[in-house]
C-alpha cells in the first residue's frame, strides 16, 4: 500500500447562474511522505480549493483522490471523517481555534474521537505537544489571551493532536508577522524531519524557501517548478 | 467516541456558554414550575373531589321542603318514588348536639355533634369499622378529635389522637326540657355510653374536629328526648343521595315534582375551574415563550455554533458525534431545570399549602402533592423543550459541508 496522497485529473467546478468557475482545472498532484511541499499562487487561482480536496474537507467535481491507496471519492462520510480524524492535521490562515476552550482543550479536543489515545494519556500528550512548540506557559490560555503566532502554533499543536500523517496548512503565516511566520515555517519544517509530511499553501514567496517541493497554481491549473 | 468523552465534551460547552444557556435553564425552570402547579392543582383539586365530595355525606344531602313552608306529612311517601336516594330522614333526625366526656381524659368536657350514619352514608374509615343499621351505641370519630365548641378558637393542644380512643367509650349527656315562658328548663337529664369502633379523616372529609357519626336511630332516640315538647320545625326532610353524581338528577326530579330543594352543601366548581384554565393558560404561553426564545436563539447564535460544528468536523468529528454532543448539552440544560424548578415548586407547595390550611372554606381540605407523573411528564418536558429548539438549526447546520460551516454562512 502506497504511502501518499494521490490527485488524478481533479475538477473542482462551481457552477453560478451565469458562470462556470473551474476552482481546479485538471490536477494532477502526488504528495509523497516526508516532504514538505510549497503551493504558491494568487489569490483566486485554486490553492485553498486544492487543499481543502486533499484534506477530505470538501469533495472533487471529478477525478480520483486516493490517499494512501484508498479511493475516497465515493466514500460514506463517516469512512472520510475517519481518515481524516486518523491520518489528517489540518492548520488554517484564522488559526480556527474553539475560544471558548483554553490552549490545553483545543489540542485535546481530536484525541476524544479517537480510539487509540486513552483518556489518561491525553493531557499529558496535549501538554507535550505545547511543551514542544514553546507553549508551557500558556497551556491554560484562551485563544484570546494569545498572541497570533501563538493562537498559531496551538493550531499546529492541535493539528498533530491524533499524530497524523499529513499537515495539511492554508496559509499557516498569513496573518502573523515575520518573526511568528518564521517559528511557524520552522516548526513545520522541523515536523518533516520527524517524518510528518507537510504541504502549506500560500502566497507568500518565502515558503518557498522551507520546500522540498514547489508547485504554482493559477486558474485552477498546476505545474511544478521546474 | 465514550459515553463519558461525551459528558464531558457536553458539559464544557455548556459551562463556557453560560450566559445563553442561563436564560434558557431560567426560562425553562418558569415553564416547568407552571407546568407542575397547574398539574398538581388539577391533580389535587380531581383527588379531594373523589375523595372527599363523592364521599362527602354533605354534598351528598338535600334539603326538601314545600315551597310555602306548609306542614306536608306525606311529603316522605312522595319522596321515597324517586331512585337513586338511599336515604330519606326527617331534617330534625340527621343530628344533634350532646356534651360528652371521656373518663381518662378528664379535662375534656364539652359539646359534640352527633351525625347519622350507615355503611353507605358515612364517611370514609381509615380505621375501625363502619356502622351499620343495627349498631346502636356505638360511634365513629375525627381522626383530630375535640371536644368542645368548634365556634371557639381551640387550641392545637386540646385535639385528642382519635386512634387511641378506639374501644374506649365516650359518655355523652343530654336533657329534656319543659319549656316555660322565659325559656327552657331541664326537667331530665340522660347518660349514654358511645363505644369508638372507627376514625375517619376529619381533613379529608371536611368534617369539623367535633363531629362523629353514630346510627341513625341513636340520633333520632336522642332527639325524641332533647326536642319533646319543642316544636319541631315544619316537616322538612333531608334527602340523601347514593351517590355524588346522582344528586342533579334527583334535584330536577324533585323541582319537577314541585319540591323546593337546597343542597346543604355546594362543592366550588368554579374556583376548580378557574384554576385548571389559569393554570394551562399560564403553562402553554410559558411554552410558546420558552420554545421559541430558544428557537429564536439558537437561529440567532447558529452561526458561532455553526463554526464549532465546522471545528469539529474538520478534526474529525462526525454528525452524529456533533449531534450527540448536542443532545447531551440539552440534556444537562434540561435537568438543570428541572430540578431548580422541581425544588421552588416544593418549596411554594409548602408555603400554599400551609396558607391553604388557614382557610375556613374547604378549600383548607386540598393538599397539594406533585404526583410521580406530573414529575415524568415535567423531566420529559424539559428534555424534549431544548432538543426541540435546537433540532431545526442542527440539522441544518450538520448536514452542510465543513466548509460552509467554517465560513459560517
Ligand atoms: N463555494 C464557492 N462557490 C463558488 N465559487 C467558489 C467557491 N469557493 C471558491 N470559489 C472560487 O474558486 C476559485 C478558487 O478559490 P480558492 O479559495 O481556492 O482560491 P485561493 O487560491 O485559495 O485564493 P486566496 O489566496 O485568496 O485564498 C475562486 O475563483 C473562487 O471565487
Ligand atoms: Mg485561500
Amino acid at each position: 500500500m502506497s504511502e501518499e496522497i494521490n490527485l488524478k485529473n481533479g475538477y473542482k467546478i462551481y457552477k453560478k447562474t451565469s458562470e462556470t468557475i473551474k476552482a481546479l482545472n485538471n490536477v494532477d498532484l502526488k504528495i509523497e511522505k516526508g516532504k514538505f511541499y510549497a503551493i504558491m499562487g494568487h489569490s483566486g487561482s485554486g490553492k485553498s480549493t486544492l487543499i481543502q480536496i486533499l484534506g477530505l474537507l470538501d469533495s472533487l467535481t471529478s477525478g480520483k483522490l486516493y490517499i494512501d491507496g484508498k479511493e475516497t471519492s465515493n466514500m460514506k462520510e463517516n469512512d472520510k471523517t475517519y481518515i481524516r480524524m486518523k491520518k489528517i492535521g489540518f492548520v488554517f490562515q484564522s488559526f480556527y481555534l474553539n475560544p471558548k476552550l483554553k490552549a490545553i482543550e483545543n489540542v485535546m479536543l481530536p484525541m476524544y474521537i479517537n480510539k487509540e489515545i486513552k483518556g489518561r494519556e491525553r493531557k499529558q500528550r496535549a501538554k507535550d505537544l505545547l511543551k514542544s512548540f514553546n507553549l508551557s506557559d500558556r497551556i491554560n490560555h484562551y485563544p484570546k489571551e494569545l498572541s497570533g503566532g501563538e493562537q498559531q502554533r496551538v493550531a499546529i499543536a492541535r493539528a498533530l493532536a491524533n499524530n497524523p500523517e499529513y499537515i495539511l496548512a492554508d496559509e499557516p503565516t498569513g496573518n502573523l508577522d515575520i518573526d511568528n511566520e518564521k517559528i511557524v515555517l520552522d516548526l513545520l519544517k522541523k515536523l518533516t524531519r520527524e517524518g510528518k509530511t507537510v504541504v502549506v499553501v500560500s502566497h507568500n514567496e518565502i515558503v518557498k524557501d522551507y520546500a522540498d517541493e514547489i508547485y504554482y497554481m493559477s486558474n485552477g491549473e498546476i505545474r511544478s517548478k521546474i | 467516541m465514550k459515553i463519558n468523552d461525551y459528558i464531558y465534551l457536553a458539559t464544557k460547552n455548556v459551562l463556557s456558554e453560560r450566559k445563553r444557556y442561563m436564560r434558557y435553564i431560567a426560562l425553562l425552570s418558569i415553564s416547568i414550575i407552571i407546568l407542575i402547579f397547574s398539574l398538581t392543582f388539577k391533580e389535587s383539586i380531581n383527588d379531594y373531589v373523589e375523595k372527599n365530595i363523592k364521599n362527602n355525606i354533605f354534598y351528598r344531602t338535600i334539603y326538601v321542603g314545600n315551597p310555602n313552608f306548609k306542614r306536608d306529612e306525606g311529603l316522605i311517601k312522595k319522596v321515597e318514588e324517586i331512585s337513586h336516594i338511599e336515604k330519606i330522614i326527617k331534617q330534625e333526625n340527621f343530628s344533634t348536639y350532646v356534651n360528652a366526656n371521656i373518663e381518662d381524659i378528664q379535662q375534656n368536657e364539652g359539646s359534640i355533634k352527633l351525625i347519622g350514619c350507615n355503611e353507605n352514608i358515612s364517611p370514609s374509615i381509615i380505621k375501625g369499622r363502619y356502622i351499620t343499621d343495627e349498631d346502636k351505641n356505638v360511634c365513629i370519630i375525627p381522626k383530630e378529635f375535640y371536644i368542645g365548641d368548634i365556634n371557639d378558637k381551640y387550641n392545637e393542644t386540646d385535639i385528642i389522637d382519635g386512634e387511641k380512643l378506639i374501644g374506649k367509650k365516650i359518655t355523652v349527656s343530654y336533657s329534656m326540657y319543659e319549656y316555660k315562658e322565659l325559656g327552657p328548663v331541664i326537667i331530665q337529664t340522660y347518660t349514654d355510653d358511645f363505644y369508638v369502633v372507627g376514625i375517619y379523616d376529619n381533613n379529608i372529609n371536611m368534617g369539623y374536629p367535633n363531629e362523629c357519626y353514630v346510627s341513625f336511630n341513636d340520633v333520632e332516640n336522642i332527639n325524641k328526648i332533647i326536642l319533646t315538647g319543642a316544636n319541631i320545625g315544619n316537616g322538612d326532610i333531608l334527602v340523601i343521595a347514593d351517590n355524588w353524581n346522582n344528586v342533579d338528577g334527583i334535584i330536577s326530579e324533585l323541582e319537577k315534582q314541585g319540591f323546593s330543594t337546597q343542597l346543604y352543601s355546594v362543592p366550588n366548581y368554579i374556583l376548580i375551574d378557574i384554576i385548571n384554565i389559569i393554570g394551562i393558560t399560564m403553562f402553554t404561553l410559558m411554552l410558546i415563550l420558552s420554545i421559541s426564545t430558544m428557537i429564536i436563539n439558537s437561529i440567532k447564535t447558529s452561526k458561532d455554533r455553526e463554526k464549532i460544528y465546522g471545528l469539529l468536523k474538520t478534526v474529525g468529528y462526525s454528525k452524529k458525534n456533533i449531534l450527540i454532543i448536542n443532545f447531551i448539552e440539552n440534556i444537562i440544560i434540561g435537568l438543570i431545570s428541572f430540578i431548580i424548578g422541581v425544588i421552588i415548586s416544593l418549596i411554594i407547595i409548602y408555603i400554599i399549602n400551609n396558607l391553604l390550611y388557614n382557610f375556613n372554606f374547604e378549600i383548607r381540605h386540598i393538599n397539594l402533592k406533585i404526583k410521580v407523573l406530573t414529575y415524568l411528564m415535567s423531566i420529559f418536558i424539559s428534555i424534549f423543550i431544548p432538543n426541540f429548539a435546537s433540532m431545526v438549526s442542527n440539522i441544518i447546520i450538520v448536514k452542510k459541508s465543513i466548509i460552509q460551516n467554517k465560513e459560517g454562512d
